[in-house]
């Protein structure tokens, strides 16, 4: 689309907007993400976790998200949030994780896991909360706690 | 010989440091790759080389705090008072209270992390002060009191400390007791708020060092794997084991690679300050050429910006600290943090660093700005442009301003900080650096906003002359600008309307105005910064708010979603998972099948119930979990997290266990139930089976929400409300659900009504949101309406209080006393750059200036004094108010006692035979009792077994109630940093010794008082520093109205210095002011009268020096010419030869010619010197006036003349020929002076002058660079007939000042021998002036 509009009239309306539109996003620090199902979503959150990609788990955040990290419970901005994961991540660096349980009780879905980082062998557990808003699911919650023994 | 020039060594010096650093910053990143590269070969090497760095790091720390203990514990172990106390226990009866020793413990400076106790031989503790711990093992030693001991001590899961018990010996060397000293290494909180943080140092080690960290006391060492075990040193053997998590090959890699990186960063940090350095220098050479400069400053922007962005991605100045407390806070996005800008702001310490770069960003451009006016000075311009310009520039400030509203709105939404705490006078501290970022974006916003307006100026023209026309323009454009742009977005949410309107106003001001600010060594004074804060408080606080009052509306909103789905959905699944997994749990069932043993129980419940949701969520939720054997007895109680445990459930909990068992019957379910209770409380109940489905027992979870709404429900203080809950929406908030208009159910205070306003029904049919400010019984709120469905048969509604007018000045005053502080920081670094520019004092003082400095000085002391004053009065009367409420609340129980006591009871017996619970409901307080000093009972237990309160009694109270046999004590004390009182009241058995002491703690109470306190000063404060800027503005205006009279009679002596004695000063006052005018004047006319004499006398000596000169210069050609005349006769007279006579004829002829030319042009100078011409006045312009003359003398000139006039014309009264000819004589004087040695220019420059008294003046100045007046001849340079050129008459300058004394006008000169002369010329302007008229005038 881009490569015809530019090479039709050289500076159609969405050339002239490209630059401003990426300059707000650029200001508004996000890029909205877009809309997954469930399945798809689950895979990408885990995904980012693993990752440590704060950005990419916030992808379907929305505007507050809570975050408990190792017993520090606090509702964030999604902006926010994405610094304190970050900050976690660089904390504990993430080696795998692992979703153990996923329920749904209508209309919240619960992904239960394990997350093991650099620094030792036992790992952390995971809770994220998903809510669906418009037949659109949302992390609200991630929950990270200190693991106990494997059973 | 070369010689190398100085800018040149400078240049090449500055490429040596930066190829010096760009060499450090490739060769670390070599080293980075080697090493690297030799880690990777050796990674097991550099494992245990980390590990034992590691270690070493930690023991030594573990060193250092016991030495610190030793010292502290020898110290009072060697100290008289204490020995004194012991061998009296010792010799004499151990009941005496040991007053001396408790008054010396109590005296002792200590950490909150602390605690000491002092023991007798028993070992019973005799005195105390700070926390309290277990007494470990060391007691039981052999070498007991016999040397120095350390050990660690726990008391899981809350605290772990080192215990230094430190020996008492007599002058015998007997050991007669001994000093422990405790030091805190980890203290969990139940919850966490701004009163609560855990401190844990294990947890700071790993977050510093990047490995797990767990110390184990002797003889716990339990080695797992991926764990290295260290023996930790104590000063008297082996402390413990540190466990180390083994990091990865790939972690000791990344740590290494950290490492280096610190230094990569550093290089990397320096080199990009020295390239900002080199590229300011490089923008700065241009500045003689403005379009370059310009362009050269665009890329400095760039750069500058870039450097951030720069410093962002190398995560400088946090890679440095991190971790490391104190500056940690400041850089941990939990407190703040946002994406906004790609990052600029990702943590408090961040948006401080951004702050500084607008600000130095902003100065910046200024500077350029300025520069680019100096060197081309703005001229008129046609309208269009000076429009269109202007607005262009206008948008770009809106643009401005609505960054700032961004910056503000992220950090109020991005950010965890309550800003509309009322915690004291300053706002706490985060906030308070928060604000200061803020403030410091405000002054390079306006700075910014100002050097825009300053560069529309240079680009679009002067602008309107008259201020009316510039009223209209700034006026026109900034409404057409601002109300376009918030008629067309929603913009008002970042910045209001009318506060836009003034930014942009302020800076087109600046594009219409010439603003001259001060000299810095004048306005880094205190008297002018004072004031700023305030202005600056103006014109934040608007913006702060609107983001504020948003964020707020969000929490309400959020309250409102969570009050609409009824339950909280992680607590459902939370409790099932729980029973779920503890149902199917094979040890549990066989530990309930037999006779349970309660340490392996609480074992295997900690181990089961660590890291499950269900006690993450403890904090929002009160989580309590029982066991049940198979026949339903109960087993063991769970509460808390980590979990505490206790046998038996309360009696309170028996009617709700009841009725779960009645429910979970009456449901048939077989597996996991879950019902609610009653209210918010949820329970669960599901059989354990062993593995063939046998039943073993049963388990039961219970949730109740801990939260201020239901303070009446839960004994948990509001203060201990984790952080977390319902955002920062700290009270107040009441939410109603209204079906069909009718209230069916509420929580919270707010919602008086139980009919819904049908103006509300009405607007919420036609929007799903309706916001309303709501008054209730004298009570502003902000409700939130919420239709559920679309016929808003349905609707939730939200309530929270209004700010009020205080409350808004509270947090004004508190957004003040931030920019003052930071007003203090610029002063004083202002003194220092005062001092070293030998500013400092001022080489001239200004009368008005020490007027105002005496006076500010008065009000400051005025203000510190009555603001002392306030505050000791103010805790004084808060103290007394506490101690007043606890006096009565212990009178209460007391009586209550008294009531309850059968015959012959005491009171104290009572507590022996009633339950304290059941005394607390009736007098409605919570109670703690104590037996000897140690907490015995408590009617909040759960604050005790978290530690939150100390199970012995505060040393102080003890000493007043044991030692100086008071019947009360009233004692403060701390809940994390939260401080509060408790009273205490002995209860005196039949001996009459304290039986029990009954202690209320006040905590409710001092909530409510700290806040009304903070206000109150806040209030106090606020009053004091208006009254300060009244003072000021009063010293401002006194200091001006003793100082106008001053500078009127300064400006009146000047001009009579200057000769014109018909300056009048006005009479104004009656008082000694008034007569010195009146003095002055008759001064003046005695003056006029003796100067008219002197005149008369000076003109008809002048005559006669006019007619001697007359004489003297016709006398000249007048000699030859008779000479000629009389030689022709002669001849004539000889008859001589026709031919000889015809041509002595045609030479006498031709002298007598020139020599009439010669007494023509002698006529014709006195003539222009006796004012013969006709003068025709009129307004011109002197700009054009001096260009006419510029352009005359260019052709004859060989030297360039420079221009540099006032940008604005220049109208006075004048004849435009006579004022040309002024001009052209002096420029050609100053062409003339001119010498061959040198390139030599003239300069002739005009520039509006206004003087104090308000009178304008035209001021020019006609420059060279000749070879100046001799000292010796410059008191007669404007004489007639003096001239220092062989051709000249000497009237030219004589002509020139005659002309300018007639147009009312002054002239001058200055000169310096072999530089140059610059004679200057002060006309009034044409609205000013009363031209001495000429003839036809």
């Amino acid at each position: 689309m881009w490569g015809k509009c530019l090479t039709a009239t050289g500076a159609c309306w969405q050339a002239r907007w490209l630059w401003p539109t990426l300059l707000m996003l650029w200001l508004v620090g996000a890029i909205p993400g877009r809309t997954q199902p469930v399945d798809s979503l689950r895979r990408v959150l885990v995904e980012a976790l693993a990752r440590g990609d704060a950005a990419r788990l916030l992808e379907q955040a929305p505007a507050q998200v809570e975050l408990a990290l190792l017993g520090r419970g606090q509702l964030y901005s999604r902006m926010q949030a994405r610094y304190v994961l970050m900050d976690f991540f660089q904390a504990y660096p993430p080696l795998r994780v692992e979703l153990d349980e996923d329920r749904l009780l209508d209309p919240h879905r619960f992904l239960v896991g394990r997350y093991w980082y650099a620094q030792a062998a036992a790992p952390f557990r995971v809770y994220m909360r998903l809510h669906r808003e418009s037949d659109t699911w949302k992390l609200q919650e991630l929950r990270v706690m200190a693991g106990r023994p494997k059973r | 010989m070369m010689h190398t020039p100085p800018v040149h060594r400078r240049a090449r010096r500055y490429l040596q440091v930066g190829l010096l650093l760009l060499a450090l910053l490739l060769g670390t990143g070599a080293f980075r790759v080697v090493r690297l590269a030799w880690l990777a070969r050796h990674v097991e090497t550099a494992r245990q080389a980390q590990l034992d760095r590691i270690a070493a790091r930690i023991d030594a720390e573990l060193q250092a705090r016991q030495h610190r203990l030793l010292v502290l514990a020898q110290r009072l172990a060697q100290h008289p008072m204490v020995r004194t106390a012991l061998q009296t226990r010792r010799q004499q009866n151990a009941r005496v209270c040991p007053e001396a020793l408790v008054a010396l413990l109590a005296r002792q400076p200590l950490s909150e992390r602390m605690g000491i106790e002092v023991y007798d031989v028993v070992p019973q503790r005799v005195a105390w002060i700070g926390l309290s711990m277990p007494v470990g093992t060391i007691p039981n030693t052999e070498t007991f009191l016999q040397q120095v001991q350390v050990e660690l001590v726990d008391d899981p899961p809350w605290r772990l400390a080192l215990s230094l018990w430190h020996p008492v010996v007599d002058s015998l060397g007997q050991a007669i007791g001994a000093v422990r000293v405790l030091d805190v290494l980890r203290w969990q909180m139940p919850v966490e708020n701004v009163y609560l943080d855990t401190y844990n140092r294990l947890r700071l080690w790993e977050r510093e060092l990047g490995v797990t960290v767990q110390i184990l006391p002797p003889g716990q060492a339990v080695f797992l794997e991926g764990q290295a075990a260290y023996a930790l040193q104590a000063l008297d053997g082996q402390l413990g084991t540190l466990l180390l998590g083994v990091p990865s090959a790939a972690r000791v890699l990344r740590d290494a690679a950290r490492r280096i990186d610190h230094f990569l960063a550093l290089w990397a940090t320096a080199l990009l300050v020295w390239g900002l350095i080199g590229l300011g220098r490089w923008v700065w050479a241009a500045r003689t050429r403005p379009y370059h400069l310009l362009g050269r400053a665009v890329l400095m922007g760039l750069a500058w910006w870039g450097g951030r962005y720069l410093l962002l991605a190398l995560d400088v100045p946090n890679r440095w600290q991190r971790g490391r407390t104190p500056l940690a806070p400041l850089f941990d996005p939990a407190h703040l943090a946002s994406a906004f800008g790609g990052g600029m702001m990702r943590s408090i310490g961040d948006l401080l660093l951004t702050a500084l770069f607008a600000l130095g960003f902003a100065l910046g451009v200024r500077r350029v700005v300025v520069e680019c006016v100096r060197q081309r000075p703005a001229t008129p311009a046609p309208a269009l442009r000076a429009v269109s310009v202007r607005l262009a520039v206008a948008g770009a400030m809106l643009g401005l301003v609505l960054l700032l509203g961004l910056f503000v709105r992220h950090s109020v939404f991005d950010s965890t900080l309550d800003y509309l705490t009322r915690t004291g006078l300053f706002p706490p501290r985060l906030i308070l650096l928060v604000w200061s970022a803020l403030l410091i974006l405000l002054l390079a916003l306006l700075i910014l906003l100002e050097a825009l307006g300053r560069g529309s100026r240079w680009l679009g023209g002067c602008g309107p002359v008259t201020l009316r026309s510039q009223l209209g323009l700034v006026g026109g454009l900034t409404l057409a600008i601002v109300g376009s742009s918030y008629a067309l977005w929603p913009l008002d949410r970042l910045v209001p309307f009318p506060v836009a309107l003034v930014f942009v106003g302020i800076g087109l001001a600046a594009s219409c105005r010439d603003i001259r600010w001060p000299q810095a060594g004048r306005w880094l004074t205190l008297r002018t910064l004072l004031p700023v804060p305030f202005v600056f408080s103006l014109l934040l606080y608007p913006i702060l708010y609107t983001a504020l009052d948003g964020q707020r509306r969000m929490q309400i909103e959020r309250a409102l979603e969570q009050f609409g789905q009824g339950q909280d959905p992680r607590l459902v699944f939370a409790i099932e998972q729980t029973l779920q997994e503890l149902a199917s749990d094979s040890l549990l069932a066989t530990l309930l099948t037999g006779v349970p043993a309660a340490p392996r129980l609480d074992s295997l419940m900690n181990a089961r119930l660590r890291g499950s949701l269900l006690f993450s969520l403890t904090g929002n939720y009160g989580v309590t979990l029982f066991l049940f054997d198979r026949a339903q007895r109960p087993v063991g109680r769970y509460e808390g997290s980590p979990t505490t445990s206790g046998a038996v459930p309360q009696d309170q909990e028996l009617p709700e266990l009841e009725e779960l068992w009645q429910r979970f019957h009456q449901s048939g379910a077989q597996g996991a139930f879950i019902t609610q209770l009653s209210g918010r409380l949820y329970a669960g109940l599901a059989p354990v089976q062993h593995s063939d489905g046998q039943l073993a027992g049963w388990v039961v979870v219970w949730t109740a929400p801990v939260s201020p709404l239901y303070g009446a429900e839960t004994p948990f203080p509001r203060v201990l409300v984790p952080a977390s809950f319902a955002g920062t929406i700290q009270e107040g908030l009441s939410l109603a659900e209204f079906r069909d208009g009718v209230l069916v159910r509420s929580q919270g205070q707010a919602f008086v009504r139980y009919r819904l306003d049908p103006e509300v029904m009405r607007q919420l049919r036609q929007q799903s949101v309706l916001w309303r400010y709501e008054t209730e019984n004298a009570h502003t709120y902000l409700s939130c309406y919420r239709r559920v469905d679309a016929t808003a048969a349905t609707v939730h509604a939200a309530r929270i209080p209004a700010l009020s007018l205080f409350d808004h000045l509270y947090y004004l005053l508190r957004l003040t006393l931030t920019g003052l502080l930071l007003m203090l920081a610029v002063y004083f670094g202002g003194l220092v750059y005062r001092w070293q520019k030998g500013w400092l004092p001022l080489p001239e003082a200004q009368f008005q200036d020490r007027v105002l400095n005496a006076l500010v000085g008065v009000g400051f002391i005025a203000v510190v004094v009555v603001g002392w004053a306030g505050v000791r009065v103010l805790e004084a009367e808060s103290r007394r108010a506490v101690q007043a409420w606890l006096r009565q609340y212990l009178d209460r129980v007391e009586r209550t006692l008294t009531a309850i006591a059968q015959p012959g009871e005491l009171p104290y017996q009572v507590l022996d035979r009633v339950p304290l619970d059941s005394i607390a409901r009736r007098v409605e307080l919570d109670l703690q009792l104590y037996r000897g000093g140690q907490l015995v009972a408590t009617t909040r237990p759960r604050l005790v077994r978290e530690r939150l309160i100390e199970p012995l009694m505060p040393i102080a109270a003890y000493e007043a109630l044991y030692c100086r046999a008071q019947r009360s004590a009233f004692v403060p004390e701390r809940l994390g940093t939260f401080a509060y009182w408790t009273g205490y009241r002995a209860l005196l058995d039949e001996e009459g010794r304290p039986r029990y002491v009954v202690a209320v703690p006040a905590l409710p109470e001092q909530e409510r008082l700290e806040e009304e306190r903070a206000r109150t000063m806040a209030y106090l404060f606020g009053a004091l520093l208006l009254l300060m800027f009244l003072v000021l503005l009063t010293a401002w205006l006194v200091a001006r109205a003793l100082v106008r009279p001053l500078a009127r009679l300064r400006e009146g002596m000047q001009a009579v210095a200057r000769g014109e004695l018909d300056r009048l000063l006005p009479v104004e006052s009656r008082d000694e002011l008034g007569a010195l005018a009146r003095t002055f004047n008759w001064m003046l006319r005695q003056l006029a009268e003796s100067r008219e004499r002197l005149a008369r006398q000076e003109r008809e000596l002048a005559w006669r020096e006019m007619a001697r000169q007359v004489a003297h210069e016709i006398k000249n050609p007048l000699t030859p010419m008779k000479l000629s005349v009389q030689h022709l006769r002669r001849a004539f007279a000889r008859h001589e030869d026709p031919e000889k006579f015809a041509a002595l004829f045609e030479r006498v002829t031709t002298t007598l010619i020139e020599q009439i030319d010669t007494l023509a042009h002698i006529a014709a100078d006195f003539s222009t010197l006796a004012r013969l011409p006709t003068r025709r006045v009129a307004q011109v312009d002197l700009n054009e006036v001096i260009r006419e003359a510029v352009r005359l003398m260019e052709a004859e000139a060989s030297h360039p003349i420079e221009l540099a006039l006032h940008p604005a014309p220049l109208i006075v009264a004048a004849d435009r020929e006579e004022l040309r000819r002024v001009y052209i004589n002096l420029i050609k004087n100053a062409l003339q002076a001119l010498v061959p040695e040198r390139p030599g220019w003239v300069r002739v420059t005009t520039r509006l002058e206004v003087e104090a008294s308000g009178r304008r003046l035209a001021y020019s100045t006609v420059e060279d660079n000749g070879r100046g007046i001799p000292e010796a001849l410059r008191a007669r340079i404007f004489e007639p007939n003096f001239s220092t050129k062989t051709g000249g008459s000497g009237l030219g300058l004589a002509i020139v000042r005659q002309c300018v004394l007639d147009l009312q006008g002054t002239i001058g000169f200055e000169s310096e021998e072999g530089v140059g002369t610059t004679f200057w010329l002060r006309l009034p302007l044409a609205s000013e002036a009363h031209p001495a008229n000429g003839p036809e005038a």
